[in-house]
């Protein structure tokens, strides 16, 4: 029922990796997690979710709302991402181009 | 799976609270599958479906109702009829907004209506009725 949600850092980032299913029942505890990591200071947030296996727009307007708390900041969200049930809700909304998409945690790994 | 009643609809009844959409999502799939959608459109159907209850949830708790929603389905070869009715006090649907806009919420009725082959949404005397039409 709830999220697995396992926190790491690469280089300036701080990576969640989010396993499950986000909607109304659990976004509430990624929203959480990102307010969180938020808190302490971080700026450079990734959110990976390779093993998301269904998330629908409230999951969504987390992943906005988190994204202009971190924009406020200077900071930037980068939503990792390379399974169909995220690209989908990013695509059919138009968010692709609003958040820094990225295949995988080597392209951060990459950058860094 | 759910009989169809003598109408040719399969009916779910649910609180209106958050586990709701869980349910729904499983039913209306399954509904999918019945139907004989391909992977890509139960995919759809799961996503809209999710959307719609997540609405119905939200109106309830807006207007503190406890009746519960409805979930139906109807399938025939290569063709799913979903809708979702709530007694959550009905609601203006929005006008259709610019894609893209970063904002937190409101992203429910654009999923459903770029997911959808057809949409509706009907306003009832103390609720709405969204009907979404899945087509293979």
């Amino acid at each position: 029922m709830n999220l697995s949600i396992t926190k790491q850092n690469i280089g300036d980032w701080t990576v969640l990796s989010v396993s499950g299913e986000v909607d109304i029942v659990t976004a509430p505890q990624l929203r959480e997690e990102l307010h969180a990591v938020i808190a302490d200071g971080g700026t450079q947030v990734a959110v990976e979710t390779s093993d998301v296996g269904f998330m629908d727009s409230t999951g969504l307007g987390v992943l906005v709302g988190g994204l202009k708390r971190l924009r406020q900041a200077d900071g930037d969200l980068v939503v990792v991402c390379s399974t169909p049930p995220v690209r989908k809700i990013l695509e059919i909304t138009g968010l692709m181009d609003v958040f820094k998409v990225s295949e995988s945690l080597d392209d951060l790994r990459s950058s860094t | 799976m759910s009989t169809p009643d003598e109408t040719g609809w399969m009916t779910l009844k649910l609180r209106p609270e958050g586990t709701a959409v869980r349910f729904a999502r499983a039913f209306a799939v399954a509904a999918a599958d019945d139907a004989g959608l391909g992977g890509e459109i139960v995919e759809d159907v799961r996503l809209a479906c999710s959307e719609a209850v997540t609405n119905a949830v939200h109106a309830s708790r807006v207007h503190s109702v406890s009746e519960p929603l409805q979930v139906r389905c109807a399938t025939s070869p290569g063709e799913l009829t979903v809708q979702v009715i709530d007694h959550g006090g009905g609601f203006e649907p929005q006008p259709a907004r610019d894609v893209g806009e970063l904002r937190i919420g409101g992203y429910g009725l654009p999923v459903m209506r770029g997911l959808a082959a057809d949409m509706r949404i009907d306003r009832m005397d103390d609720g709405s009725c969204v009907t979404m039409v899945f087509r293979s």
